[in-house]
């Protein structure tokens, strides 16, 4: 006796087509829920950091540049220091 | 890559430094006061551990026999001290800076956790804004002793027109033990906040000078606020 008669499973074998398309749906679920959690467990550890943050706590305002280059900064900084910026 | 940070504004920048000779002075015509009635120690019971201060300090410093001066000097500097301290405090209320300064009651916490870093016994450090929090104790407790040596400094500078002040510190002599003790307190601040500026390098310090910080992109801790957060003159300078 088949072990899927053993276990009453039904003895009608899905198509190999129709079983990898099942296989590839289940896969795509499982993708999405782990990126799901992934970004689930990083807003949780924003906002505990968000927390533990007394900046964040009271609202202060950082203010930064945007990113530059090593060079473009320290051409900058040149005018920071000469009192041109 | 880098990027400034835009740190000290202006009017915190000057004050914090005409405060620096400001305390400097008060606190040596202090001590030109003092030597006069030098009464003050670290006692265990009857037996004195050090006595504030020995006679060699005084005469190393050239200390004695000026109390005149002293008189004068610290009489005449209070203001320029009061006045020094109101505008930060006023600043710091209205254009918002306060934010970046006051602690809220986690900030103990978070406080310590930053000292044990510092002391290299944890690797964690708290996240932060532009101070952290054992900064932000130290900086608020620093103006909580300017208010503390400006009101008991009055208490014993005017003891009979002030007389309702010099009785909430208990009377002349428990307002005279707090104002030295506050200078103590002071002095200590002062240490260890040089101490952490050396510590801290030339690129902090020079931003209370300049205003500026450059520092590594990845190290900007809110994201949210860039690049807006600049007004649009300081972008045109860029």
């Amino acid at each position: 006796m088949s072990d899927e008669k053993k276990s009453g499973a039904s003895e009608h074998r899905m198509p190999e087509k129709d079983r990898e398309i099942l296989i590839e749906k289940v896969r795509e679920i499982e993708a999405a829920k782990h990126e799901r959690e992934a970004v689930e467990a990083k807003n949780l550890e924003a906002k505990k950091l968000e927390k533990e943050n007394t900046s964040e706590i009271l609202g202060e305002k950082m203010e930064y540049t945007p990113v530059m280059s090593d060079e473009e900064a320290k051409k900058i900084w040149r005018g920071v220091r000469d009192g041109v910026f | 890559m880098k990027r400034l940070e835009k740190k000290h504004p202006l009017a915190i920048r000057w004050l914090h430094w005409i405060n620096f000779p400001l305390l400097f002075l008060m606190i040596w015509s202090g001590l030109l006061i003092y030597w006069a009635n030098a009464v003050y120690g670290i006692k265990i019971g009857s037996y004195e551990l050090f006595h504030f201060f020995p006679a060699w300090f005084y005469e190393t410093l050239g200390i004695p026999f000026r109390l005149a001066d002293g008189l004068q000097l610290h009489f005449f500097l209070m203001w320029f001290f009061i006045v020094n301290g109101v505008l930060y405090v006023l600043y710091t209320i209205f254009s918002g800076e306060w934010r970046a300064l006051l602690p809220v009651p986690g900030s103990f916490k978070r406080a310590l956790q930053v000292t044990l870093y510092d002391f290299k016994l944890s690797k964690y450090h708290p996240p932060q804004g532009k101070y952290n929090d054992a900064q932000r104790i130290a900086y608020t407790s620093a103006i909580l002793m300017g208010v503390g040596s400006t009101l008991t400094g009055l208490a014993i500078y005017k003891p009979t027109q002030f007389a309702w002040l010099t009785n909430v510190f208990g009377g002349y002599e428990w307002a005279r033990w707090a104002h030295f003790w506050l200078t103590v307190a002071f002095v200590l601040f002062f240490l260890v906040h040089v101490a952490q500026v050396v510590k801290a390098g030339w690129n902090n310090f020079r931003s209370m000078i300049t205003g500026f910080e450059m520092t590594t992109a990845d190290k900007v801790k809110l994201e949210k606020d860039l690049p807006d957060a600049m007004t649009a003159a300081e972008k045109g300078a860029i």
